[in-house]
């Protein structure tokens, strides 16, 4: 051990991290692969939106893996690991925050909990700042056990999990508790995450055809979400139940509470920019820089 | 044997306070041979990671709740076409339960879908009328998007509950299969499972415990059946030995075997309770790893001194990636042990006996407010390319 102690100087030396700090953020989709998620699965006038928290707003990825794997998959966080690093690395990022959405989180409670499998992981885990998680499964959803227990469980559920993916076995509740007591942190009862894990929860789905704001992310999608309630506790995203939102790290805010004339956010409406949550996530960005 | 920290070639020591909260990292080059595929990690080089904890008390194994807590207020079985014309059983304990039938794949093709229309509920043999409450409007089925492979109704509140038979007009194929599930959510009469041991190998006894619960009160006289479902779908029924107090075992099968790194067999559990039209339906499915034995853990000495938290001392049989994890413990003004710092170290591995060094970080453990005596807790041996947890031990004293 008097090889570790006697180590050679650290390229993060702290006295110039303090003075130089450099923000930037990252935005991480959810299950499902994506190869233009900042157009697709978040929108550019959301990202756009919310990258202006930052005093250089350039400083900004958004990544494009294939998390229909299992989390640990090299498409996976392998995919995930390599573009964070090259983010941080090309923009000298030293002050990450990281958006995610979903499935999203697990990935970023993978890489924080597992920092010796990959060399990677520990300058990743060192540049983050916090990951603000929306609506994160970390407790995973009874929809993905319907998935895998019936083969598919219609469209809409399909368009969040995939059909039949490692992502849908991985997302069962019973497997996800497996997962957050022996590979994962931050739940309860578990070691916490090395740097803050803060969720946002969506409640509740309103899907009414003469309420605009049912249209903020795509009307098809409310009505299919507000059905999917039926199989969820009575607070929940339409996708998630909302102890699996809040199941790991801490509550930012319920929707509700915060949200322009206290709308609900589906599922589908968290990674939108809909009912203020972008200018919210800004406002909380900047408080922490 | 060797010991591999002192193998560790070049190593770089980092100590990051970014956003208020130090996180020491070190990372070597082993120099090593690649690992074979299938592993999770193809990573070589020695890495030591801690990260400060909140001084959360140390919790003693009778204050710790099962690792897997899980419960259910639904059930589920399999049918075939044949078996859905002529009528199926179905039990409703709670008033207003949801009926959900998926047509499954069978010989490489999908079941028909089942027409909601065309589903019937029968109570001693007298069809009821107003019995199925469909869960979509006009309007959802014109988008065309959902429930397309997929019924799904509400029991009427005012049928109550009790034993029911559902049948379908629909011509189907007598071989194709569908799964019927039945959630009775808001029921009081909820299946709980538990189990501490999430990894296991071949041939090992699977112990858990298993109740059905109306609030605080345990239901009498359950009756279990259960079978294991591998990850590649097969299916081996399962022996259930109850133990009584709700504690239950089944020994798996010794053909079992590990699998792709992280995917779990389903233990799948059955339960009834009570008579005819008091029966209570109830199905869980606890998942859990099976492990190949790659390295046998042999023992640990408590070090607490230089950086090092403990020496492990292992027997790897197959070479490969291997990682120790712990918790360290001070002590507060109280006497009351408190954690400092959660620390991880990892290694390539060679075949034959090593010891390696959980590795601690000294710059939280000085700024920490914790006194001696320190102690380590919570030591775990993982595979990292299989992603297996071999051994665990709550103290290490």
């Amino acid at each position: 051990m008097k090889k570790v102690l006697s180590a050679l100087a650290c390229s993060l030396g702290l006295a110039s991290v303090a003075a130089q700090a450099n923000t930037g953020i990252a935005f991480v989709h959810g299950t499902g692969e994506n190869t233009d998620a900042y157009n697709e699965y978040w929108t550019a006038e959301f990202v756009d939106s919310v990258r202006q928290a930052i005093p250089n707003s350039n400083n900004f990825t958004v990544t494009n893996c294939d998390f229909g794997q299992f989390m640990w998959h090299e498409d996976a966080a392998g995919c995930l690991a390599t573009q964070l690093t090259d983010f941080i690395e090309q923009k000298n990022i030293t002050d990450m925050t990281v958006v995610t959405h979903s499935n999203g989180g697990n990935m970023l409670r993978w890489i924080e909990s597992n920092p010796t499998i990959d060399s990677r992981y520990p300058g990743i885990i060192n540049a983050i700042s916090e990951v603000i998680a929306l609506a994160p499964s970390s407790l995973g959803t009874p929809l993905a056990d319907a998935v895998h227990q019936g083969n598919t469980f219609e469209q809409t559920v399909g368009e969040f999990l995939g059909y039949g993916t490692d992502a849908v076995k991985m997302q069962q509740t019973g497997w996800m508790a497996v997962y957050n007591a022996q590979n994962l942190y931050g739940t309860a009862g578990r070691p916490a995450l090395p740097k803050p894990f803060r969720s946002i929860v969506g409640t509740d789905v309103d899907a009414a055809l003469w309420d605009g704001d049912s249209y903020c992310g795509g009307y098809t999608n409310q009505l299919a979400l507000e059905i999917t309630q039926n199989w969820l506790d009575s607070c929940s995203d339409g996708f998630l139940n909302c102890s699996s939102q809040a199941g790991a790290g801490s509550v930012l805010f319920y929707d509700k509470t915060r949200t322009r004339g206290k709308e609900p956010l589906s599922h589908q409406q968290s990674r939108r920019k809909c009912f203020n949550l972008d200018t919210i996530l800004r406002s909380e960005i900047q408080a922490s820089l | 044997m060797t010991h591999n920290t002192a193998q560790a070639l070049k190593t770089l020591l980092c100590a990051a306070t970014l956003t208020g909260v130090a996180v020491a990292t070190s990372v070597s080059a082993a120099g090593v041979a690649q690992p074979p595929a299938p592993s999770v990690t193809t990573e070589t080089a020695t890495i030591h990671m801690s990260f400060p904890e909140k001084g959360e008390p140390w919790l003693g194994s009778a204050e710790r709740k099962a690792a897997v807590q899980l419960r259910s207020d639904e059930y589920w079985f399999r049918v075939s076409g044949k078996e859905l014309s002529r009528g199926i059983g179905l039990d409703f304990s709670h008033p207003g339960a949801l009926v959900r039938l998926t047509a499954l794949k069978n010989n490489g093709g999908r079941s028909a879908p089942i027409n909601l229309k065309e589903l019937a509920l029968y109570q001693d043999n007298q069809k009821l009328n107003k019995a199925i409450v469909s869960l979509v409007t006009e309007e959802q089925l014109a988008e065309g998007t959902i429930f397309q492979g997929t019924a799904a109704f509400r029991l009427n509140e005012k049928m109550g509950t009790g034993q029911f038979q559902l049948r379908s007009g629909q011509r189907l194929v007598d071989d194709d299969l569908y799964i019927v599930n039945v959630k009775e959510k808001g029921s009081s009469q909820i299946l709980h499972m538990a189990s501490q041991k999430l990894t296991l190998f071949a041939g090992d006894t699977l112990k858990f415990s298993a109740q059905i619960k109306q609030k605080d009160e345990v239901l009498d006289d359950v009756s279990y059946k259960a079978y294991l479902l591998s990850p590649s779908g097969e299916e081996h029924s399962l022996s259930v030995l109850d133990n009584g107090d709700g504690q239950l075992q089944t020994l798996l099968p010794s053909s079992a075997s590990s699998t792709r790194p992280g995917e779990l067999y389903e233990l799948y559990l059955n339960a009834t309770a009570g008579e005819e039209a008091q029966r209570v339906r109830r199905t869980v499915k606890l998942p859990f790893a099976i492990a190949s034995p790659t390295a046998r853990f042999e023992s640990v000495i408590p070090v607490m001194n230089g950086g090092v938290a403990a020496t492990v001392h292992i027997n790897v049989s197959s070479e490969g990636r291997y990682g120790l994890r712990g918790t360290l413990y001070g002590t507060d003004a109280n006497g009351k042990l408190r954690s400092i710092m959660r620390s991880h170290s990892a290694y390539w591995l060679t075949a034959g006996g090593q010891s390696i060094d959980l590795a601690y970080d000294e710059s939280i453990l000085e700024k920490s407010s914790l006194q001696p005596p320190y102690k380590l807790k919570d030591l775990v041996l993982i595979d990292q390319g299989k992603l297996a947890v071999l051994h665990k031990q709550s103290q290490v004293d």
